[in-house]
C-alpha cells in the first residue's frame, strides 16, 4: 500500500482501542499464540515435509538433501541453506518476479533461526572433507496469509527436518554415489521454537495476525533452543522498544516456544529412530 | 429445476423459449450457464438466468459499494472499491461517479475521502455509480484546509481545528464506522 | 522421445500397465474447490502423484497499467513448481520450461472465459506444483478451471485436461512418468466438454496418422472423465458445504 487511507487509520484506531481495553479483536488473550496445526509428510518426494496452519496463515515447507561442494571455509561441515517465498496465489498483493526485501528478511529469519540453534550437526554430513559433502535445503511455501509468516515458517521447516530422512550417498572414486535403498534420521541436536510478537501502541501482543500486522509499530522475533536459551533475534518496524519490554519478549518467547516445541517434538517422535 | 445445481456450459433452456438473464450466455441456440449455480426459470418474463452464491469482485448495477477517493476531475471523481455490499474486496477496481448535476460551490469529494455509492451502470468499459440518494455521499472526509477532524454543520462540514466551512454531500450515516469492519470481523 | 531401453515391462500381454492401470484408465483423480482463504477462487488437485494448488485473483486493476485493455478483460497465468516437488531440488527462479507451460495453459483457458464483460481489468491464475508427476500441465489446467469457476469468473464452459500417448505400440490414456520417460509419444489435450472444443493440445513423438486419431480421441475421453471429477469438487463446494469458511473476497 503507498499510501495509509482512512480505511488503515480506522482499522489501527480501531485495534488500538481494543487493546487499551485489553481486547484483542479476534477474542485471543494478549500473549496468546493462534492455533497451530501440524502434518508431516505432505510431500512424499521430499526426503522431508511438513504443512504448517498457524491460525489462518499456511505454509508447506520441503526439504532437500543431495551431495554438493562445501563453503570453501567450512570444509569439513554439510551446508544448510534454508528459503521462503510467498507464493503469489496466498494473498491478493503479493507480486510475482524477484523476491522483495520483507520476502528476503523472512527466509534470512527463519534460516537465521534453525541455523544458530545448531538443530543440524553439520559436521555429520560430510562425504569427504573440503570435497563433497551433503546439502540440506529447507524451501517454504506460504500458501496462504494471515499475519506472522515468521513463526509459520520456521515450524515448518523446523518440523519438515526433524521428520527428513536422509538418503545415504558415499564417495565411490572421486564422485559421491547414492546407497540405493539406505536413509537415516537427519542429525538434530535441538528443536528451535520463534515466536514473534508486535507492538502496537503501548501493547505487546503475540503472535500478530494480519490486520495487527498492518497496523503494527514494530515488531520482534525470538528463537530459543530445547534449553531455554535464546539463540537469534530480529527486531523490525519503524518503531523502537524498551530495555523491560525486550525483557517480557524473551520471558514469552521462552514460554510460548517451549509449547509449539513439544507439538512438533511429537511429530518427531512418531517417525524418529531415536524416539 | 428447483435443488439443481449448473456448471459452467450447461444448457439451462432453448433460446426459442427464454431470454439469457444473469449469469448465463447465450450460444446461438442453447441459454447456458456462466457460473456455478442454481438455475432459475422465469416463466413469466420468459428468462432463465443462475443465482450465484458467491458473488464476483466486480459490482454490478444497483449494488452499494463503499470505498475511497482515488482522483478528483472537473466534472467527476474516480473511487477505489473496498465493500460491495458490505463485503471487503481486494480487487481494487475503480467506479466513475459525475458531479455536473451538483451544485456549482460545493466540493464533492476530495482524494482519500471514504464514500458510499450507488453503481449505475456499466458503459464503455467504465463503471458508473451515483450519489444523489440520503444514505449516499461522504462518509469520512477531513479538512480540506488543514487535513484536521470535521463535524457535520448545515449541508456541509465545519473543521474542529481552523473552523474551515466546506459544503459537502454527506451520506445520512456520516462518520459511522461500521461500513469498514475489520477483515477478520 | 526415442523410446528408451528399459526392463520395466510398460504393457504386460494382459492389456496391463506398469501401474496396474488398464490402457482406458486415468490416475486417482481428486479435486477439491475452495482451498485458500485469501485467493477469489481456488482450488487443488491430487492427480497420480501430482500435488498442484490453483489460485484465482480477479477481476482486478491491472498492474502494470499499460497492460490493461480497454475493451477486454485480460489473462494472466503462471504455472511454477516448487523447489521441493521434483527429484533433485528445482531452482525456484522460474525455466523456460514453467514460462511455456504458463502460456499454453493461458491460451487454453481464454476461449473459456467471457472476459469481454470486464474491461480494463485483468484475472491472475497461479499454479503451483507442490509435487509433480508426469502430466502435470494437464492437471494444473484442470484445477485453474475450476479455481476460476470457484472465483464465479463467468465462462462459456470448463476446460478440463488429460493425456493421452503411444506406450508398446499401444495408444493409452494417461501417461505417467515411467511411460513418458520410456514410451513413444505423449500428447497433453485440454478440452471444453460443452462448446466440444480443443484449446491444449501438443505432441512430441511419432504417431501414424491413424495412432494421431486415436490418440486425440482417447486423450478426449480421459478429458471427460477429469470433467467428472470438476463438476463434483464444484457441487461439493457451492452446495455440499466444503472447503475453507469464508474463502477469498466471496465470503
Amino acid at each position: 500500500m503507498v499510501h495509509k487511507t482512512i480505511i488503515d487509520e480506522l482499522t489501527r484506531s480501531k485495534i488500538t482501542k481494543m487493546l487499551g481495553d485489553g481486547r484483542r479483536a479476534d477474542g485471543r488473550g494478549m500473549e496468546e499464540q493462534r492455533p497451530v496445526r501440524i502434518e508431516t509428510g505432505a510431500i512424499p518426494k521430499a526426503s522431508g515435509s511438513a504443512r504448517v496452519f498457524l491460525g489462518n496463515t499456511e505454509v508447506v515447507a520441503g526439504v532437500k538433501i543431495q551431495p554438493d561442494r562445501p563453503f570453501p571455509d567450512v570444509g569439513d561441515r554439510g551446508i544448510f541453506i534454508c528459503t521462503a517465498e510467498i507464493l503469489p496465489l496466498a494473498h491478493p498483493d503479493i507480486e510475482t518476479g524477484p523476491p522483495n526485501p520483507a520476502v528476503i528478511e523472512l527466509a534470512r529469519v527463519v534460516d537465521r533461526g534453525i541455523r544458530e540453534s545448531g538443530m543440524i550437526d553439520l559436521s555429520q554430513l560430510v562425504l569427504e572433507k573440503n570435497k563433497s559433502v551433503m546439502g540440506v535445503f529447507a524451501d517454504n511455501s506460504v500458501i496462504d496469509v494471515d499475519g506472522n509468516l515468521f513463526d509459520a515458517c520456521s515450524y515448518a521447516s523446523t518440523a519438515a527436518l526433524l521428520t527428513a530422512r536422509i538418503p545415504k550417498w558415499e564417495m565411490r572414486g572421486d564422485a559421491p554415489a547414492r546407497v540405493e535403498g539406505e536413509e537415516y534420521d537427519a542429525p538434530v541436536t535441538t528443536i528451535p521454537a520463534s515466536v514473534t510478537m508486535a507492538k502496537i501502541g503501548d501493547s505487546i501482543v503475540v503472535d500478530p495476525n494480519q490486520d495487527e500486522w498492518s497496523v503494527m509499530d514494530a515488531r520482534v522475533t525470538i528463537t530459543t533452543n530445547s534449553d531455554g536459551n535464546v539463540c537469534a533475534l530480529q527486531k523490525g518496524g519503524s518503531s523502537g522498544f524498551t530495555y523491560d519490554e525486550l525483557v517480557r519478549c524473551s520471558e514469552l518467547s521462552v514460554s510460548v516456544g517451549s509449547r509449539v516445541r513439544e507439538q512438533i517434538r511429537a511429530k518427531g517422535a512418531a517417525v524418529r529412530g531415536d524416539g | 429445476m428447483a435443488g439443481q445445481i449448473s456448471m459452467p456450459g450447461d444448457r439451462i433452456a432453448y433460446i426459442e423459449e427464454y431470454v439469457p438473464g444473469r449469469n448465463t450466455f447465450d450460444d446461438g441456440d442453447a441459454v447456458r450457464a456462466a457460473v456455478v449455480g442454481s438455475p432459475v426459470i422465469d416463466r413469466e418474463q420468459r428468462t432463465a438466468s443462475i443465482r450465484d452464491p458467491k458473488g464476483l469482485t466486480v459490482p454490478d448495477a444497483g449494488d452499494t459499494i463503499v470505498g475511497t477517493v482515488a482522483a478528483v476531475m472537473s466534472t467527476m471523481f474516480a473511487v477505489a472499491i473496498k465493500f460491495i455490499n458490505g463485503r471487503p474486496i481486494t480487487s481494487g477496481v475503480e467506479c466513475i461517479c459525475s458531479t455536473r448535476s451538483m451544485r456549482r460551490n460545493a466540493v464533492v469529494a476530495l482524494p482519500n475521502d471514504v464514500v458510499v455509492l450507488k453503481i449505475a451502470s456499466h458503459l464503455n468499459g467504465a463503471i458508473h455509480a451515483k450519489m444523489d440518494e440520503p444514505e449516499l455521499g461522504i462518509l469520512f472526509t477531513k479538512c480540506r484546509k488543514c487535513g484536521l477532524r470535521v463535524i457535520t454543520s448545515r449541508d456541509g462540514v465545519k473543521c474542529v481545528e481552523c473552523g474551515w466551512f466546506d459544503e459537502r454531500k454527506l451520506s445520512s450515516a456520516f462518520g459511522d464506522a461500521r461500513a469498514v469492519e475489520l477483515a477478520g470481523g | 522421445m526415442g523410446g528408451r531401453d528399459t526392463d520395466v515391462v510398460l504393457l504386460d500381454e494382459n492389456g496391463v500397465r506398469c501401474d496396474g492401470r488398464r490402457i482406458d484408465q486415468t490416475r486417482r483423480v481428486e479435486i477439491r474447490a475452495g482451498v485458500l482463504r485469501n485467493a477469489h477462487g481456488s482450488a487443488y488437485i491430487e492427480f497420480g502423484d501430482n500435488k498442484i494448488l490453483a489460485g484465482v485473483f480477479g477481476p482486478r486493476d491491472v498492474h502494470p497499467k499499460h497492460m490493461s485493455d480497454t475493451d477486454t478483460g485480460i489473462l494472466r497465468c503462471r504455472y511454477h513448481m516448487s523447489p521441493f516437488s521434483v527429484t533433485e531440488r528445482k531452482n525456484p527462479a522460474p525455466s523456460r520450461r514453467e514460462i511455456e507451460i504458463s502460456k499454453v495453459i493461458k491460451e487454453a483457458l481464454e476461449p473459456s472465459l467471457m472476459l469481454e464483460k470486464f474491461p480494463r481489468t485483468v484475472v491472475d491464475v497461479f499454479m503451483e506444483v507442490l509435487q509433480a508427476d508426469g502430466g502435470s500441465r494437464c492437471a494444473a489446467l484442470s484445477a485453474a478451471s475450476v479455481a476460476l469457476a470457484d472465483a464465479g469468473i463467468p465462462m462459456r464452459d470448463m476446460v478440463c485436461a488429460c493425456a493421452a500417448g503411444k506406450v508398446a505400440d499401444t495408444i493409452v490414456l494417461d501417461v505417467n512418468n515411467e511411460e513418458d520417460q520410456a514410451g513413444q509419444a505423449d500428447m497433453p489435450v485440454g478440452y471444453m466438454p460443452n462448446m466440444d472444443r480443443i484449446t491444449l493440445i501438443q505432441l512430441d513423438g511419432v504417431l501414424t496418422p491413424d495412432e494421431y486419431k486415436r490418440c486425440v480421441r482417447t486423450a478426449v475421453d480421459g478429458c471427460r472423465q477429469v470433467y467428472e471429477v470438476q463438476k463434483k469438487a464444484l457441487a461439493d463446494r457451492f452446495f455440499g458445504g466444503g472447503g475453507k469458511e469464508g474463502s477469498g473476497d466471496g465470503a
